[in-house]
């Protein structure tokens, strides 16, 4: 398996073709090529290892039917309840899924490149966020089409693309976030869930909220603007404070 | 390798820090604080058994109020200060900013439990229930939540420095993310009521001799906010003059060579810390032996800072 140097000798960085590059050579635009470079470079491994989509997304289902057994959602009062257990599932998703991905960059090494690379931190942060909220849309899906089936609920409707891509979102910023401060201490994994859930709360009852709303087919309301203050605000500080974690 | 900008900034921070330090000098003030939190506060337990009348619907458990709200208005400050000093850390990267922040962490958590406790032991006889989910009592679970998060990053880090740096990380985070979570409660809790909405006691018009003794009630959670933090601040500080004079030493020895990562520069500790004499004292001690072998194995300039265990 490829090493964190051959990475490098690989598959450069900085993209070398690409017309669009040629034309504007302002930084802004070389910034993002390094950003989507590095988004691909992630989804390539996703694609080849199949790790996070496959098992994680059989694990949200899994949560689901623990939810069913648990609160009973078998009944007609599901649909006051279900939307909770969906996004109770995404949020243990979400976990696993970070947890897992920042313990193996610390394996593998990838970081070092990184560093040496002429790829900014904060550059890294935005591509790992992509990057996450990709796959971890990928495992929505999986679980939302089990949800529809489970349940019976009408749940796949375009109105839910904006909150679960907002939602989303605000899983992976916080996620990339704590998932890099947790692979960097003792604890590891166990230490994410303690860090990642306080945080996300706002993120949980704003999709909750919009998913019953969805559902009952009202439209997600003024949680959408929670999730954009709150996207908002992860995205503005997070590459800063991604860089201040992965100093060394 | 930017020796000049260091330098400057030194003389800089040195002014600054100057008149920063004369205004907060912990060591001026811990001495008075440890008796004045002392008879303050038996001031105040004495002003609210004796002073404060009976509430007339609640009768004498509406006093823990006058413990339970000045605690959280305390607690919040300090997780305010704690927010300051993680920015400033991150900003800076100068141990004495992370010195305030965590001293400052420890008692908000401190303050916050005990304004969990308080509050639940005053909801249950007015309220009939231990807990609540209102929007004031989830958003104070969650900031607890991630105070104490912030201490058991420090706890799992590998190392002060990277303790430092995640926990700054944290306290930054929580700051910002406060609003956000009490605006999201307030809207999960008024757009969709729940099974009971309970009306707490006005703290509008409280009769003067009440709003008296809420004051008097403050300013003593002040005082003793001030006196665990400056205590903390104090020992912290023993700690970190105690670290760089370890490193010192342990530059001395042969083949360490390498600095502890991420502690005070030995200019900053002196500045700070006082203890400039006894770092010269503690270098010239170095017996004649062990110092050209000393010379000649470490590095003449700190190597990188590899995540040295404690």
């Amino acid at each position: 398996m490829s090493t964190g140097v051959a990475n490098l000798e690989r598959a450069p960085v900085r993209p070398s073709g690409g017309l669009l590059l040629r034309m504007q050579r302002s930084e802004a635009w070389h910034s993002a090529g390094r950003v989507l470079a590095l988004v691909r470079k992630e989804l390539a491994l996703e694609a080849r290892r199949r790790e996070f989509v496959g098992v994680v997304g059989l694990f949200s289902v899994l949560v689901l039917v623990v939810f069913t057994f648990a609160l009973d959602l078998a009944s007609d009062q599901a649909a006051a309840v279900a939307p909770g257990a969906l996004w109770v599932a995404f949020a243990f998703a979400a976990t696993l899924g970070f947890g897992r991905a920042s313990a193996l960059e610390r394996e593998w090494g990838t970081l070092d490149t990184l560093l040496l690379s002429p790829v900014g931190l904060g550059e890294v942060y935005v591509a790992r966020v992509l990057s996450s909220a990709l796959a971890l849309l990928a495992v929505e899906g999986c679980t939302l089409v089990a949800f529809t089936i489970f349940f019976n609920l009408p749940v796949l409707q375009w109105a839910l693309l904006p909150m679960l891509l907002l939602g989303t979102l605000g899983l992976a910023t916080a996620g990339t976030l704590f998932g890099a401060i947790a692979a960097s201490t003792r604890a590891r994994d166990l230490l994410l869930p303690v860090l990642l859930f306080p945080v996300i709360v706002p993120v949980l009852i704003a999709c909750v909220r919009a998913t019953s709303g969805i559902i009952a087919g009202e439209g997600p309301g003024i949680w959408l603007t929670l999730l954009v203050a709150f996207d908002a605000i992860f995205l503005m500080a997070g590459p800063w404070l991604f860089g201040a974690v992965l100093e060394d | 390798m930017g020796m000049t900008g260091a330098v400057k900034g030194a003389a800089m921070r040195g002014r600054m820090g100057e008149r920063l330090a004369a205004l907060v000098c912990v060591d001026r003030w811990r001495p008075l604080l440890r008796p004045l939190a002392a008879v303050a506060i038996l001031l105040d337990l004495a002003m609210i058994f004796g002073y404060a009348p009976a509430d007339r619907l609640q009768g004498d458990v509406q006093r823990i109020f006058y413990v339970h709200v000045p605690l959280a208005i305390v607690a919040f400050f300090a997780f305010f200060v704690v927010f300051v000093g993680s920015v400033g850390y991150l900003f800076t990267r100068q141990a004495r900013w992370d010195v305030w922040a965590r001293s400052s962490a420890e008692v908000a958590v401190v303050f916050t439990t005990f304004v969990l406790m308080t509050g639940s032991l005053w909801a249950k006889p007015i309220w009939g229930t231990w807990w609540t989910w209102d929007a004031r009592l989830t958003t104070t679970l969650l900031l607890w939540l991630i105070g104490v998060g912030y201490l058991l990053v420090r706890t799992y880090s590998e190392n002060d420095e990277r303790a430092a740096r995640f926990a700054a990380v944290i306290g930054v985070i929580a700051f910002l993310d406060v609003p956000i979570i009490r605006q999201s409660v307030v809207w999960w809790r008024t757009l969709h009521p729940g099974p009971t909405i309970v009306q707490q006691s006005g703290e509008i018009g409280l009769p003067p001799a009440m709003l008296l003794t809420f004051l008097v009630s403050l300013l003593v959670m002040g005082i003793v906010y001030l006196t665990f933090l400056f205590e903390k601040v104090h020992l912290e500080r023993q700690k970190e003059a105690a670290n760089s004079e370890r490193r010192r030493l342990l530059e001395l020895l042969p083949g360490e060579g390498g600095a502890l990562p991420g502690e005070a520069l030995p200019g900053e500790a002196s500045l700070y810390f006082g203890n400039q004499v006894a770092a010269e004292q503690a270098w010239q001690n170095v017996t004649p032996s062990t110092a050209p072998t000393a010379a000649l194995a470490a590095p003449a300039v700190p190597a990188v800072r590899t995540g040295t265990p404690r």
